[in-house]
């Protein structure tokens, strides 16, 4: 009943002026304080994380035809070497590729050797113009056709089978074969993604995301490095700095990650706080009082509360025990 | 007729001595297959109602449950009262039907109300008929201990091992298990995930729902055999759960690709400390009319059983055992009865002067308390304090008839020895058989008031009655047939001299005797000042229903802040009981339970806790009694401010809670309809009562105090995403509280599988902000947090509900502490009517003991002038004169004064027992005023002056009138001088009895042959 008369106060006088104990009422009840610590920041509870890269920042290795056989010499997310061997393509494709760019080849010589040969007779303008522009032409598209083959074609280990080459990784990284070998012309065979290009990624509603500084996994810290600026609605990307090797993670790996939110707060243990005439409050000793002081919870982990406050409370003694039976009190609670 | 029994008696004596054989045999039998308790069966016919609503406040249960199951049981015939109290998650609805009311086919209306309703109910909402016990029934708990095991794995003993196995014994309705964890398997979805795989909350249900079970295919013909066929899917373990295959129509998933499978534990909502720490503890709940001592027995039986197949180093520490509470109060007033007969015999044999006469009488006693303990057996009446008390009361009486016939034969033997023996005890026992019927018909009439007795006094009292009835009714007959038989064996012809003492006494008697009828003035002076000092005395006596049995244990009930979560509401209990056990070394151990048990018998709240005190033998006391002991405690609690707390005993808790349905003597009652007035009303009624003079343990149900988060999502966003407010209930109820959706059966055990917040995120929402910030997966695959869709605010409401057929109250109970009872309400009435001003539709009811008290009252004033009416016409038809009829009943009030006298020099209070003292005084009083005007008018014509044969008369009959009195006096001694627990019940009876057996005694060999003397002399001149 004394809580009907207390939040009656609290509705009709908006009464919020603190209220004190004295501790020589407090009898045998345990009291035990704790100095009130302020802190920079605070991790927030764990969200769903995963090991990506920012868009676009993957080397992606595709070849102009469909073999009928592909190997993968690594294993996915291993780190390769310049030239290592990455796949081997084998099948009547591959003999008909390289068929291909032989006959891209020879094609192409002869188109060369023309173009030589009727450069000399352009500049003495032995020819007419209209026969010069199809002799480049007929160049340049041999070239153009060659080099679609030969980019891939030096990918590729120096044949020794018809029918089976070997691909090579194109620069030092992260092999990421695709999970699917697709059925398009230019087939997808993976990138290579630069160590550097790994981040933790995680998303955080838009609100809170700006605070965020750093995340935290099992073994090690990353600070946050991009913040999307667009949002699905709710939620926004946030990657972190590259992942270092400390942190044992895997290419694509989902993870737990604490995300560490940069606001200055006070840090309370959990049995201090209560609830009091609508409000979330503590018990601060001052002098032999126990004083009410309003608090605004803005976060809560395992062990402790992260508040506000409208004065420093840095330092002050706080009561850690028995704070509901002091509740009780406040309430005219108490005796037989 | 009645000389026809006593002719057959010593006629066919052998044939009566076997009767007697066997009669005595089927009386021992009787007395050891007798049910036992500590009290009759004090309860109304009570059907119970728990239904638990999770997640649900007191006010929406009682909008949506409550009410509707009350205006459906009020349609029910024969209820007494419907009372109900709802708090979060849980409603309790009991209904008292009318006495005598079948049990059986009350709980089959309640059972056919509740089926037809149900439909119409919330959904998710579990529950029913609580078991058929009584409020009584809690009569065996126990702690399950063992270091070496988590509070999960001893409570996994106790409902998986413990419990079954106790539920086998005949008598025990259900083990409630308090405290301790229980496991569950819990899945946390990943939100992030599911909206990957685009797959739904409610599709992992469906998908569980069809997976986990065993379907029925039928028979198939196998050459020469039908085999069964079934389909196996039922999930035994976490690792079937984990292999789920769920798909999104593309891909599939296992149930642990989609979140965190583990095991976890349910949600408490109470918890058990033993001795400052955390435990698990077992409430053996018995049948309504089971045989306590029985059921405890097997219950010890079967626990011994259990106790070999539990894991090395359990103990099972018993710390509450109702039959200890039985051997004491039944072995201290089994202790008073053997004294009382012990004491008898020896007055008999004193004032009788004869041995063998003596002897005879004394084997009276044994024969009428077995043939009683028969005649209780046959009419359902249990050994218990309350009977057994009857019987000691009759001790003192039953001699009575028995005395009357010995002595006259004694003397017919004496007199005359030419005729033969038998002849002569036919002719003694005939003479007086028909004034011994008259008187002992007379006394039986005088009992007949407690027969009429109602409600609790009523089976409290009514085998009061009964037993000293039944002694009464086997004294008579043994009187009648067993005593000449006995008579002619035993006692012989050779004259004996009555003992000198005696002859003296009668002298010094007959000499005062005269004095007075010839100058009565300063008799009659000092007889009409005490009678007058009596009167004013009453006035003074307080009143109460009973008084309070010491059961040896001490609960300490203790309230705290309505709002308080578990952990800081055990850490407080805990605290308060190492003070105990450091500063009170009389307490064996504590066990506390705090909040709601598992059947929800006592629906308690997180902040009520009941502290059970296990006391070592008075001995090894530092005090002198309990109200000391209880002083200390008290001393130590009120160093904790900021708790509520009051002292009560198991019984007397339950039985409290019965009558008032709230713990308390008194109980306040403020009906109406807003919480917040009634709130504010009964803060203003505790003041006045706690400023009353002998209030202790001042209560009041507190009301307000629910303090509600509440959630309303944002109408738009919800049309927006398709999310009803039912769906984001479940949403939130998944990651704050758990809820079930599935179960794993491995053979007995039944594991829960609940929805829950993934523990590798932390502790669940534990503040406001946190629970904005939750992540929801909305039906369209969209993912948000809380704040996103809704907004969150604190508001208040009632913490509980408590409503009185159909109406809503708010009630303050008090205890009251050396003060009479019915005073205290008076008092408490008289300030509130002066203080306080009710509302419109708001009114007050008072309850609780004073009001049993205040009806037994009435209903005595009513029914003792029929029976003194009564008792006229017997005289009438004995004596043939209303003037000696009126002579006698004139005795009656100064006869009583010395009961008052006793009361009020004791200190005791004027209560029903008490009572009941007062009506065994007036049949004594009668009957000695019988035995001596009967025989005045024989000896009024034998001698030629009316002094000489009103002295000779007077004398002639002392004897047999301090017989009567003496024996009764030292009959009831032993309950007056018992100190045991059980003692306090009777104690004021026997107070009232002795002290009126002095002053009815005095009245009877002075006041009456005075009036008589007065009367004839007036008659003859």
């Amino acid at each position: 009943m004394k809580i009907f008369f207390a939040l009656l106060s609290v509705l009709t006088f908006n009464n919020l002026s603190a209220d004190s104990v004295s501790l020589d009422k407090l009898g045998a009840l345990s009291l035990d304080f704790q100095a009130i610590k302020q802190v920079q920041g605070f991790d927030l509870k764990p969200v769903p994380a995963q090991v990506s890269y920012l868009p676009g920042a993957g080397y992606q290795i595709t070849a102009p035809f469909r073999p009928q056989q592909i190997d993968v010499l690594v294993s996915a997310g291993s780190e390769v070497d310049k030239d290592q061997r990455l796949l081997r393509l084998s099948g009547s494709e591959v003999h008909h590729f390289q068929s291909q760019y032989a006959s891209q080849k020879a094609l192409y010589d002869l188109a060369y050797k023309r173009y030589q040969n009727n450069l000399s007779l352009m500049q003495n303008k032995q020819i007419s113009a209209s026969q010069w522009q199809e002799i480049v032409t007929g160049y340049h598209q041999q070239n153009m056709a060659l080099a679609h083959f030969r980019h891939f074609y030096q990918l590729l280990e120096t044949p020794v089978d018809d029918d089976e080459v070997f691909v090579k990784a194109p620069k030092a990284g992260i092999y990421l074969p695709p999970a699917n070998f697709d059925q398009s012309d230019n087939l997808y065979l993976g990138q290579i993604l630069a160590r550097d290009a790994l981040r933790l990624q995680f998303s955080l509603p838009t609100r809170t995301a700006l605070n965020v500084t750093s995340v935290k996994t099992d073994l090690c810290e990353l600070t946050v490095d991009q913040v999307a600026h667009d949002s699905d609605g709710f939620f926004v990307n946030i990657w972190s700095e590259p992942i270092k090797t400390a942190c044992q993670l895997l290419p694509g790996q989902h993870i737990q990650a604490k995300p560490h939110y940069q606001k200055q707060a006070y840090q309370v243990p959990k049995s201090s706080l209560f609830d009091f005439q609508g409000q979330s409050q503590i018990l601060i000793k001052q002098d032999n009082m126990l004083t009410t002081q309003v608090v605004s919870v803005i976060h809560g982990d395992l062990d402790f509360y992260y508040f506000h406050a409208e004065r420093d409370l840095t330092g002050l003694p706080l009561l850690i025990h028995s704070v509901a039976a002091i509740k009780g009190l406040l309430l005219g609670m108490g005796g037989e | 007729m009645l000389n026809a029994f006593v002719r057959f008696a010593l006629t066919q004596r052998l044939f009566i001595s076997v009767l007697l054989s066997i009669a005595l045999l089927m009386g021992f039998l009787a007395w050891k297959n007798m049910p036992i308790d500590a009290f009759p069966d004090i309860s109304a016919t009570q059907v119970n109602l728990i239904i638990k609503a999770p997640g649900m406040t007191a006010e929406e249960i009682e909008a949506q449950i409550t009410r509707p199951i009350e205006t459906e049981l009020l349609g029910i015939p024969n209820q007494a009262i419907l009372r109900s109290t709802t708090k979060y998650s849980i409603t309790s609805i009991t209904l008292d039907f009318t006495e005598r009311t079948d049990i059986y086919w009350a709980r089959q209306q309640v059972s056919e109300r509740l089926q037809n309703l149900w439909g119409a109910l919330p959904e998710g909402i579990s529950g029913g008929m609580a078991p058929m016990s009584t409020p009584l029934s809690e009569m065996f708990m126990f702690t399950v201990e063992n270091p070496q095991l988590s509070l999960q794995q001893r409570k996994h003993l106790l409902d998986w091992q413990i419990r079954p196995a106790l539920r086998t014994v005949p008598g025990v309705a259900d083990v409630n298990v308090l405290g301790g964890q229980t496991k569950t398997i819990q899945f946390a979805p990943d939100l992030s995930r599911l909206r990957q795989a685009g797959i739904s909350l409610d599709q992992i249900e469906a998908s569980l729902a069809m997976s986990n079970l065993n379907g029925a295919v039928g028979r198939m013909d196998v050459g020469t055999e039908s085999m069964i066929i079934r389909t196996e899917g039922r999930m035994h373990q976490l690792e079937d759960v984990a292999g789920l295959i769920i798909s999104n129509g593309n891909s599939i998933y296992r149930l642990s690709d989609l979140g965190q499978l583990s095991s976890g534990q349910l949600t408490r909502y109470g918890g058990v400390t033993k001795d400052g720490a955390e435990t698990t503890q077992g409430l053996v709940v018995a049948l309504k009319d089971s045989n306590t001592a029985e059921v405890v027995a097997a219950v010890r039986e079967k626990l011994a059983q259990i106790q070999a197949t539990l894991p090395e180093g359990t103990n099972i520490n018993i710390f509450y055992d109702r039959k200890d509470l039985i051997d004491t109060a039944v072995g201290t007033i089994s202790s008073a009865l053997f004294q009382a007969i012990f004491l008898v015999a020896v007055i008999l044999a004193l004032f009788l002067g004869n041995f063998r006469a003596s002897l005879v009488v004394a084997a009276s006693i044994p024969i009428s308390v077995i043939f009683t303990f028969y005649l209780m057996r046959q009419f359902g009446l249990t050994a218990n304090l309350m009977s057994l008390g009857g019987l000691v009361i009759a001790i003192g009486l039953l001699v009575d008839s028995a005395v009357v016939v010995v002595e006259n034969t004694v003397t017919a033997l004496q007199k005359d020895k030419s005729l033969p023996k038998l002849h002569l005890i036919y002719r003694a026992t005939g003479d007086i058989v028909k004034p011994v019927f008259a008187g002992t018909l007379i006394v039986i009439v005088v009992f007949i008031p407690l027969l009429t007795l109602t409600g609790l006094e009523g089976k409290l009292f009514t085998p009061v009655a009964l037993t000293i009835v039944f002694a009464l009714l086997s004294a008579l007959l043994t009187a009648i047939t067993v005593m000449p038989v006995l008579a002619s064996w035993v006692i012989t012809q050779k004259r004996s001299k009555p003992p000198k003492y005696l002859n003296k006494l009668q002298q010094v008697y007959q000499r005062s005797l005269q004095r007075t009828l010839l100058a009565p003035r300063w008799f009659v002076a000092i007889i009409s000042l005490v009678f007058i000092a009596s009167l004013v005395l009453f006035t003074f006596i307080g009143k109460t229903f009973m008084p309070v049995l010491n059961e040896g244990d001490i609960i300490i009930q203790l309230e705290k802040v309505p709002t308080i979560n578990l952990q800081s509401s055990l850490e407080l209990d805990k605290e308060i009981e190492k003070h105990l056990l450091a500063e009170i070394p009389e307490i064996e151990q504590i066990v506390a339970r705090t909040g709601s048990d598992e059947l929800g018998l006592d629906p308690m709240g997180l902040n009520e806790t009941d502290i059970f005190l296990t006391l070592k033998p008075m001995n090894e006391w530092r005090f002198k009694d309990k109200d000391k002991l209880i002083d200390a405690m008290r001393d130590i609690l009120l160093q904790y401010p900021g708790i509520n707390f009051a002292f009560t005993q198991p019984i007397q808790m339950r039985s409290a809670e019965m009558l008032t349905g709230s713990s308390g003597t008194v109980a306040i009652k403020v009906f109406g309809e807003d919480t917040s007035v009634l709130a504010q009303l009964a803060e203003q009624i505790s003041n006045q009562v706690k400023a009353i003079e002998g209030s202790v343990d001042v209560q009041m149900t507190l009301i307000d105090g629910g303090d509600y988060i509440s959630i309303s999502l944002q109408n738009e966003l919800a049309e927006q995403f398709g999310l009803s407010n039912q769906q984001l209930a479940k949403l939130l109820r998944i990651q704050v509280d758990g809820e079930p959706f599935s179960y794993i059966i491995d053979g007995k055990i039944k594991t829960p599988i609940y929805w829950a917040y993934d523990s590798d995120q932390g502790e669940r929402p534990t503040s406001v902000a946190e629970l904005e910030g939750l992540p929801l997966l909305l039906p369209d695959n969209r993912l948000v947090t809380l704040a996103d869709i809704a907004t969150v605010k604190r508001t208040v409401g009632p913490a509980i509900i408590e409503r009185e057929n159909g109406e809503r109250f708010s009630v303050v109970a008090a205890n009251v502490q050396d003060r009479d009872l019915v005073g205290f309400v008076e008092e408490i009435r008289l300030k509130v009517d002066q203080n306080l001003t009710m509302p419109e539709g708001y009114f007050i009811t008072y309850g609780g003991e004073f009001e049993n008290q205040l009806r037994a009252t009435r209903n005595l004033l009513t029914v003792i002038p029929l029976v003194l009416l009564l008792i006229v016409i017997i005289l009438f038809s004995t004596f043939g004169s209303l003037m000696t009829a009126g002579l006698i009943l004139a005795n009656i009030p100064f006869a009583l004064m010395g009961g008052v006298l006793a009361l009020f020099i004791s200190g005791e209070y004027l209560s029903v027992p008490a009572s009941v003292g007062f009506i065994a005084l007036l049949g004594i009083a009668i009957l000695n005023g019988v035995v001596l005007l009967s025989h005045l008018q024989d000896t009024r014509f034998r001698s030629s002056e009316l002094l000489n044969g009103v002295l000779v008369g007077s004398g002639d009959r002392l004897r047999p009138i301090l017989m009567t009195a003496t024996t009764a006096v030292f009959g009831l001694l032993p309950l007056v001088l018992a100190t045991g627990p059980g003692a306090e019940i009777q104690k004021p009876l026997a107070i009232v009895v002795i002290g009126g057996l002095f002053t009815s005694t005095l009245i009877t060999l002075y006041l009456l042959p005075l009036l008589y003397y007065r009367i004839e002399s007036r008659t003859t001149s």
